[in-house]
């Protein structure tokens, strides 16, 4: 089974963790095993990992960018 | 006759004593003075001729002398009026050519100017951004409230649905 991580800045609701993960279903087309893990440097919104690869979608990204 | 006192043999001594000096003085004297005379008059007329022809000579010399310093005149004055118009020429030149290098140093100095100020705003905006993502950073998790942070949380729950597998993520 694929391996997840994601991490938010709080600890995300049931609701959105179950959006996740039917995220990463539509996504991979299997079915994933996600790891939640907390990081405030994200200061709001979450990071997806898999693989080496990863999908941030944090406000800390964004301020990168600025 | 010489109850008058007078006496003919005195008398014709006298005349013949009087035409030997007569004769001895236009041998002797009158000859070479007249000759002495005439070569006098010889000298100063051969003297005067030269003079005439000294004259004739200076005159001319003079007349050459004026020629040449006319024609010295002449020539400094063309030598002047061309050494006036070379140094006229020059300075143009050399006034343009200034001209010329002060407005490329004008334009270099602009450029560099410009170059400095662009790079100067971007060190500022650079700064200023750094600045900026600072502050949020730090500011932003304090004064987002519970509900922006869902609201940021679902936003980025909605991209993930629309994310494929293949799009871009950071390796």
């Amino acid at each position: 089974m694929l391996k997840v991580k994601v991490a938010s800045s709080k600890i995300l609701s049931t609701q959105s963790k179950k959006e996740i993960q039917e995220s990463l279903y539509g996504m991979f087309g299997e079915k994933v095993e996600v790891i939640y893990e907390i990081d405030k440097t994200l200061i709001a919104g979450f990071t997806v990992k898999f693989g080496s690869k990863t999908l941030d979608l944090s406000v800390k990204s964004l301020l990168e960018k600025i | 006759m010489e109850k008058l006192g007078i006496d003919l043999f005195s008398i014709g001594v006298q005349i013949v004593n009087f035409f030997l000096l007569l004769f001895i003085l236009k041998k002797f004297l009158y000859k070479p003075v007249l000759e002495m005379i005439k070569k006098k008059q010889k000298e100063e007329d051969e003297l005067n001729s030269r003079k005439i022809v000294a004259a004739t000579d200076l005159e001319k010399a003079n007349r050459e002398a004026d020629e040449i310093v006319t024609n010295a005149k002449t020539l400094q004055k063309s030598l002047l009026d061309e050494a006036r118009k070379k140094a006229e020429s020059e300075a143009k030149k050399t006034l343009e050519e200034a001209d010329e290098k002060a407005k490329d140093l004008i334009k270099n100095a602009q450029k560099q100017a410009e170059i400095e100020a662009e790079k100067k705003l971007k060190n500022l905006s650079s700064m200023v951004r750094n600045e900026l993502k600072s502050i949020l950073t730090q500011s932003l998790p304090e004064i987002l409230t519970q509900k922006q942070i869902s609201e940021i949380t679902e936003k980025a729950l909605r991209r993930l649905k629309n994310y494929k597998k293949n799009d871009n993520a950071k390796s």
